[in-house]
């Protein structure tokens, strides 16, 4: 599993996801900091149907300030990480690359597992990255908005640094395993991609606008909480659990179709 | 490197029962065993049998041909040998391991599947070294197998930016990365220029006489018939020969061509033929007839010579043509479409 691990690392050097992927992950995160210092009043607006309140100048001075816009951007970003995901695994069928890496790593469960994990990484240093980026396009936001910013740089302010990129690295690999596992069943870019994105995106809201319980159950939603720390329709523990255990069928379904139906593209 | 001059058929006792897919590896199998053995091979895809009860024996240290039509097989058989496809019932073995365990022989094959697949976006030297990171290969071996394809200098170039002939080339070097016992290849001559074409043949040769059995799936008759040593015919699924390329080569289908003038003497022609036992058949100003059977050729063309000549006869036309590979595979297969 090492050696495929190293192997994907490899292949994920190539430059249109290094510049590709990090122009959509630099964008996706100023956009989603800029709009939660510009959005920002003194009183806030209140949440509707499970969307987000809009900050509050006092909550942005607050120790967690720092990562709120890095924090908001989780979902725009875990879409990012869905299309990376699902498209470097399509991507082997489409290009017929999966032949040859099996003649390589005949051992189907290594070859997926290792792929997955180095996905993963590249996930984990992306959303650094994330990070990084959004703390130092809030600082001076705050400034021009007239935010202190004396209690982000305490030590309740680096824990809660800490908690907002693990949760958003959560979501956005929740995010990225349903890709995977779309990719596996589907073995089509464009069908996987269709499916996934024609879900997450329009289904979910529409279902979401009609049936305020949906916020419990729907998976794009729950990473979404996952990645905002719970939100007032689902706790984070509930959407942990629920996240969890949707990812964990996914990886199963698709581990067994992968490590049981024939390669002939 | 002298192959049978038989096809033996071996480890009997290893036959898998109707339906299972593996049989016990008998003792001894992985060192002295053919390079590929298989026994009663099936794929069936639905209703569709793509290979059909398939017994192919391919002896180590051969260069083999596997030919046959579009549709043949052939591409399904070789899916199955590299553990893509599972088979539906047989058995097979490569180096001795049988397919059911491909991870124990895979790392002693280099293969080309179809057309060469690669990552668009990576150099060359990326692409293998992706591929040498995967299997365990030293990456310091890229270099050199790079220049064995020809490649060198040209390594550090996107992939996408390569023409046909190169991809090939790129193909057959991450073939070549593992020093693999075995290389299977399909079709490893599509898009190569004819002085491509005779490097790779020569690239074969140096491979098999480092002591490596190839595998090599073409419809370029002429080349395989040069190359080859072995060969394995399948049609529709089915084996239609298999042996040496010599067996299928002998005897059927040469034909002795001869003509006199005036060709109204060609009855007394026809009769010398006749008196040698040929049966011989007539088209325009020319006799034809199969040559058999005929254990001395030359021996037996020199006679009708000196024979024609004592009876008066002016033979404008003694020739002896021999068959190709193309008539036997066509004699083998009647109709049998080759692209």
């Amino acid at each position: 599993m090492i050696r495929s691990f190293r192997s994907e690392l490899l292949k994920l050097r190539r430059p249109s996801v290094i510049f590709g992927g990090g122009a959509v992950l630099a964008g996706f995160t100023v956009l989603a900091t800029v709009l939660t210092f510009t959005t920002a009043t003194a009183t806030g607006k209140a949440a509707q149907n499970g969307r987000y309140a809009t900050s509050t100048f006092a909550g942005l001075a607050g120790a967690n300030g720092l990562t709120r816009g890095f924090a908001n951007a989780a979902g725009l970003l875990g879409i990012l990480v869905f299309v990376l995901f699902l498209t470097s695994m399509t991507s082997e069928y489409s290009h017929g690359t999966l032949r040859v890496l099996l003649t390589r790593q005949p051992r189907r469960a290594r070859l997926l597992g290792g792929k997955f994990l180095a996905l993963v990484a590249v996930a984990a240093a992306a959303m650094v990255a994330a990070l990084l980026l959004s703390a130092a396009v809030a600082i001076p936001l705050a400034h021009s908005r007239g935010i202190a910013t004396n209690g982000w740089f305490t030590v309740g302010g680096l824990g809660h640094l800490a908690s907002n990129y693990a949760n958003a690295l959560l979501a956005v690999v929740f995010f990225g395993t349903a890709g995977f596992a779309l990719a596996v069943l589907l073995r089509s870019t464009v069908l996987a991609l269709g499916v996934g994105l024609a879900w997450l995106l329009p289904l979910e809201n529409i279902v979401q606008n009609s049936w305020a319980g949906s916020g419990h159950w729907l998976p794009g939603l729950l990473f979404g909480a996952v990645g905002r720390g719970g939100t007032n329709i689902v706790s984070y523990q509930v959407a942990l659990a629920l996240a969890l255990a949707y990812c964990a069928i996914a990886l199963t379904v698709a581990s067994v179709s992968f490590l049981r139906r024939d390669v002939t593209a | 490197m002298t192959p049978a001059t038989s096809i033996t058929r071996v480890h009997e006792s290893a036959r898998p029962q109707s339906g299972t897919v593996t049989a016990p590896l008998p003792p001894g199998r992985a060192v002295a065993g053919p390079a590929i053995e298989t026994h009663g091979l099936t794929k069936r895809y639905g209703a569709r049998t793509a290979v059909d009860g398939l017994d192919v024996e391919v002896p180590r240290g051969v260069i083999a041909g596997f030919v046959g039509p579009n549709g043949a097989g052939k591409t399904t058989t070789l899916r199955m040998l590299l553990g893509l496809i599972r088979p539906t019932a047989g058995a097979g073995w490569v180096l001795g391991v049988p397919l059911t365990s491909s991870a124990g022989y895979l790392g002693q094959v280099g293969a080309l599947i179809e057309s060469p697949a690669f990552y668009p976006g990576l150099s060359g030297q990326c692409n293998l070294a992706v591929q040498a990171t995967l299997a365990g290969i030293d990456p310091a071996r890229i270099p050199a197998v790079l220049q064995r394809v020809g490649l060198d200098g040209r390594g550090s170039d996107l992939y996408k930016t390569y023409s046909l002939g190169m991809k090939q080339r790129l193909g057959i070097a991450a073939a070549l990365l593992g020093e693999p016992s075995l290389l299977i290849l399909d079709e490893p001559a599509n898009g190569l220029d004819p002085a491509g074409i005779r490097e790779m043949r020569d690239l074969l040769r140096s491979l098999n006489a480092d002591g490596g059995t190839v595998f090599v799936s073409s419809h370029q008759l002429g080349e395989v018939q040069q190359v080859c040593d072995w060969l394995v015919v399948i049609d529709q699924g089915r084996l239609v020969f298999q042996g040496p390329t010599g067996q299928l080569m002998a005897g059927r289908g040469d034909v002795l061509v001869t003509g006199c003038q005036p060709a109204a003497d060609l009855p007394r022609l026809g009769a010398i033929l006749a008196r040698r036992g040929l049966a011989c058949t007539r088209t325009g100003d020319r006799l034809y007839a199969d040559l058999a059977g005929i254990a001395d050729i030359d021996e037996m063309v020199a006679e009708i010579s000196q024979t024609a000549s004592a009876e008066k006869l002016t033979l404008i036309e003694l020739t002896v043509t021999k068959a190709n590979l193309e008539d036997r595979y066509l004699n083998l297969i009647p109709g049998g479409p080759l692209s």
